[in-house]
């Protein structure tokens, strides 16, 4: 199964879901990966985001802002500085819907489009096309 | 008259004298009578009493004193001569015992006629003493000296004596009996009674006038009489210090303004304070009629009544005084009868309260912007606690937010899951993904309006059409109209001013708005929507929501914009669709007014300012 899904890795869209809830991103995985346009990975340790998307070298990144070790301003930073990474796409999305909100806890919100949860699969879908057409 | 000049010249010649020790008795009493008649008229200053009693104290010490010269003289001649001047000091004392009862019980002006006859009787005795031998006729020779020798004329004295004693001491018991015993009047009159009854117990020296030979111990009682009167007028003077004796210094020192004014108006009596108070002489005052003075003091109608009141008038007027300023005066009127019980004068007493006023307006004043300053408080106190319980409330909704909306995201992807992967797609099936789908997104659109509420100061203002606001949100809630079978009347003013709004939010207003109408007419209904515009102070323009409903319970009324206050059944709303409609008008500078309707149902009116400044921050 890995083997064959590594044979047609160059097609797919590849997503890292950053977010401490793993029922959340094993469930968004399951639903993105039966369109079979998608390679996602799961990361549930906010603070081990870098290395996850240095070594899986995602095509967009759909990050949580509030996590238990970390919050996700700082994890954009840490995504921002590495040259391997900084022109990776990244979404929020998150159960904190309002800006005021989101801007106590980061302020790079202007160039980070926000989806709030609870979102259905379409929904993420949609936005990740919008985002990673190029 | 060489008579009286040898006469003098006897008097005075030592050589005619010789010791009798029967004359010292006499003529110490005596002495010790002068001095205290001088001491009296010195302590009780020149009242009528306190002359009166110099007077017969005088006479009395006459009497006395002669009884050293008659005694002493060798010669009974030179004796005569003293019984003469001894008998013009004894035919005086009647009269004069007279006059001081008259004055010390009250009565000398209503008996003055009775006391300058007696006094002129006196004078008539003394004359036939001085110039006749027909009352002192000449000299006894007893064993204990000379002594007068009354002829004829002494028989009438003793009688005109006798009877002026009698009243005398009449007057007195008389005045004794109706005085109060509570007044100092009473005491003194009963020494007085004690003292002149012991006195007169010295008319046994008439006696030996008439040849009895009895001693002549006269200076014994008048010794007694002394003590006794001495002690009294030392004790309680010769006279009362009553409001009448007072008066002059009480009006002097009063620092109220006091005017006596005869029942024809014309001031009697003026006192210092008056004088100053209207800036006039006393003078200027008396015999003035009071309109000519100060017309305003009191009204000539209001007089007669004063005049005639049984009881005091209690009243302010304000006045120019001097200088033209305004003063306040506190006026007492009463007024005064005659014994006859008709009325007489007016007392005015008159006191400057400007200052008074003047503080009692500004405590008033500081007593009403306490008032006001600690209602703006308790408003503002009111403020806070709404704001904290807002705060709070937006807190509570972040937390929770986060909270709820993560597991709803679990339930919403774990449906999408199941809705592509069960092969069998029965209708069931179908229908229970969607019912779990709609649910999570109802349990997200509460989430959503409690961070709405906590995130309301987040605006964005654009110059918009609130009719094509109105459209828009009408538009997203057109199922639900036509399902509960809703009619809309639609009233949109054409050409209405453009409003300074953030079109998201108004537009969530108007849905909140749109929902309730919707939910208070589950039997359906007319839902009407208006829009106008109107000049107030500003140019404001106006939108109105109507429903035919249920209504809002009147105890409901007040708390409708409280968060989380709802009358709709669990599951319909959240209770707090119009707080926040509420802070998003407040932050749009406008206001929202939720009234029943009389034909049923509720209106909502929704002011906005017109135009680009109109209104937010």
């Amino acid at each position: 199964m890995r083997e064959g899904m590594a044979v047609e890795t160059e097609k797919k869209t590849k997503v890292l879901l950053i977010d401490d809830e793993p029922s959340f991103t094993r469930l968004l995985r399951l639903n993105l990966e039966k369109t079979g346009a998608y390679e996602v990975r799961e990361e549930n340790k906010g603070s081990h985001s870098l290395e996850a998307a240095l070594q899986f070298r995602p095509d967009i990144i759909l990050l949580d802002i509030i996590m238990p070790d970390i919050d996700g301003g700082t994890v954009v930073s840490q995504l921002r500085s590495s040259e391997q990474l900084q022109n990776t796409t990244v979404l929020f999305l998150t159960a904190v819907l309002s800006k005021r909100m989101i801007q106590e806890k980061i302020d790079l919100l202007s160039s980070i489009p926000s989806i709030a949860k609870p979102v259905s699969a379409q929904e993420v879908i949609y936005f990740i096309e919008r985002y990673t057409r190029r | 008259m060489p008579y009286f000049n040898v006469m003098a010249v006897e008097l005075f010649d030592l050589a005619r004298y010789g010791l009798n020790l029967h004359a010292l008795a006499p003529v110490g009493v005596g002495f010790l009578v002068a001095t205290l008649g001088v001491l009296v008229l010195l302590r009780e200053r020149a009242s009528s009493v306190s002359i009166t009693f110099f007077g017969m104290a005088l006479a009395g010490a006459v009497w006395m004193m002669s009884y050293g010269g008659i005694y002493c003289s060798l010669k009974p001649s030179l004796a005569l001569e003293w019984a003469k001047i001894e008998n013009v000091g004894v035919v005086f004392i009647p009269s004069l015992v007279y006059l001081f009862t008259l004055s010390v019980t009250g009565q000398l002006y209503r008996l003055r006629f009775s006391g300058v006859g007696s006094l002129l009787l006196s004078g008539l005795f003394a004359f036939t003493v001085v110039f006749t031998d027909l009352f002192v006729s000449g000299v006894w020779d007893f064993p204990w000296g000379h002594y007068a020798r009354y002829g004829p004329w002494s028989l009438p004295f003793l009688a005109y004596f006798l009877c002026v004693s009698v009243a005398s001491l009449l007057l007195l018991g008389w005045q004794y009996r109706c005085a109060s015993s509570f007044y100092s009047q009473k005491r003194r009159l009963r020494a007085f009674l004690l003292a002149f009854g012991i006195a007169y117990l010295g008319s046994v020296d008439y006696l030996p006038a008439y040849g009895v030979p009895v001693y002549p111990a006269g200076y014994l009682p008048i010794l007694i009489c002394l003590a006794i009167l001495a002690h009294t007028i030392w004790r309680y003077r010769l006279i009362d210090i009553t409001p009448a004796f007072a008066a002059n210094q009480i009006l002097k020192t009063l620092s109220d303004a006091l005017l006596v004014i005869d029942r024809d108006g014309i001031v009697q009596v003026v006192n210092q304070a008056a004088c100053e108070l209207f800036d006039r002489a006393e003078a200027d005052f008396i015999g003035q009629p009071i309109w000519a003075i100060q017309g305003r003091f009191f009204p000539p109608e209001k007089f007669q009544t004063f005049v005639r009141a049984q009881v005091v008038h209690n009243y302010e007027v304000a006045l120019s005084s001097k200088g033209g300023k305004r003063i306040v005066l506190e006026v007492a009127v009463s007024g005064i009868r005659d014994r006859f019980g008709d009325p007489m004068a007016v007392v005015c007493i008159a006191r400057d309260v400007s200052e008074r006023n003047q503080d009692e307006v500004e405590l008033r004043r500081a007593h009403e912007a306490l008032k006001k300053a600690h209602q703006e408080l308790k408003a503002a106190q009111m403020s806070l606690i709404q704001a904290a319980k807002m705060e709070s409330v937006g807190r509570l909704a972040a937390g929770v937010a986060h909270e709820v909306k993560n597991p709803l995201a679990v339930i919403l992807q774990g449906l999408d899951y199941l809705d592509g992967h069960l092969a069998s797609k029965d209708e069931g099936v179908s229908m229970v993904l969607q019912d779990g789908k709609d649910a999570v997104r109802r349990a997200d659109g509460v989430v959503r309006g409690l961070l709405d509420f906590s995130s309301t100061k987040e605006i964005e203002m654009r110059e918009e059409s609130l009719n094509s606001v109105i459209e828009q949100s009408l538009l997203l809630v057109k199922h639900d109209l036509a399902r509960n079978r809703i009619s809309l009347v639609l009233d949109l003013e054409e050409g209405l001013p453009a409003v300074r709004i953030d079109r998201n939010k108004i537009e969530q207003v108007f849905i909140n708005l749109f929902i309730n109408a919707i939910h208070a007419m589950p039997e359906g209904g007319t839902l009407q929507v208006r829009t106008y515009s109107k000049q107030m102070e500003k140019l404001r323009v106006i939108a109105q929501v109507e429903d035919a409903g249920v209504g809002i319970p009147k105890e409901a009324l007040a708390k409708i914009f409280d968060p989380f206050f709802t009358t709709k059944p669990t599951g319909k709303g959240t209770g707090l669709g119009l707080a926040v409609s509420k802070n998003i008008l407040e932050l749009h500078g406008g206001r929202i007014e939720v009234r029943n309707r009389e034909e049923g149902g509720v209106q909502v009116i929704l002011r906005f300012n017109a135009g680009g400044n109109g209104g937010g921050d």
